[in-house]
């Protein structure tokens, strides 16, 4: 991982009904972030909450050459073409650009 | 004789191969994901903090991966500000550091610096 290179976290909770349709959906959206530059740096499944509360169950992150290329890969028809299979695999997503501290 | 005892060897060697894999862990929840949104009030406190945390993962043998801050929200409602990812040898050693004096000790700081705090155990997938 370089420094200085934004991320692109992604936190989720999968919707236990279409775990097999999940599968299928990670397989095409890490090819995406891969048409766009971006380079899996982690991906983590929970084991168990600590503190707090609406701890995702799963966490991916994926580095990018710069904040562009994410903006890019979220807006390309790609992305959005699998608009429909991420609702249905995921009943909580959230995705933000984050830099090293 | 040495037919019977090739074989034997060969269904030993297939048996212990079979205990091995059976005996083979289960994932562990050995990356300690720390997500929070900071007290902006308490902001200047926070690199005094995490200096100290530094020290008890270290204690605890934690090595960060990681420490990110927030650029922008593209989707959801539920973003932190920030996250850190410690790993540490084995899910112990973070019940351990979580139950231990040194981390303990660091709660009024910690309270005071952070308006949401979640401290949750990840396996990494490969």
């Amino acid at each position: 991982m370089e420094e200085n290179r934004p991320l692109l976290v992604i936190t989720a909770i999968a919707n236990k009904q279409n775990m097999e349709e999940l599968q299928q959906y990670l397989g095409r959206v890490m090819q995406i972030f891969g048409q766009h530059g971006g380079k899996p740096v982690g991906r983590y499944k929970t084991i168990e909450q600590l503190t707090g509360e609406d701890t995702p169950e799963m966490i991916a992150m994926i580095e990018f050459t710069d904040t562009e290329s994410i903006k890019d890969m979220i807006s390309s028809e790609g992305f959005q073409g699998l608009s429909e299979m991420r609702a249905r695999v995921f009943d909580k997503l959230n995705l933000m650009i984050c830099g090293g501290m | 004789m040495k037919t019977i005892t090739k074989t034997f060897i060969a269904a030993l060697f297939i048996v212990l191969i079979s205990a091995t894999s059976f005996a083979q862990e289960p994932a562990e929840g050995n990356t300690l994901v720390i997500s929070a949104v900071i007290n902006k009030e308490n902001k200047a406190k926070l690199p005094e903090y995490l200096g100290k945390m530094k020290e008890v993962f270290k204690e605890f043998e934690g090595t960060p991966v990681g420490k990110y801050k927030r650029i922008s929200i593209i989707d959801g409602d539920a973003t932190p500000e920030m996250i850190a990812i410690i790993e540490f040898p084995n899910q112990e050693a973070i019940t351990n550091m979580i139950e231990s004096d040194s981390y303990q000790g660091l709660s009024d700081l910690r309270e005071s610096v952070f308006s949401e705090l979640s401290l949750s155990t990840y396996a990494k997938q490969n």
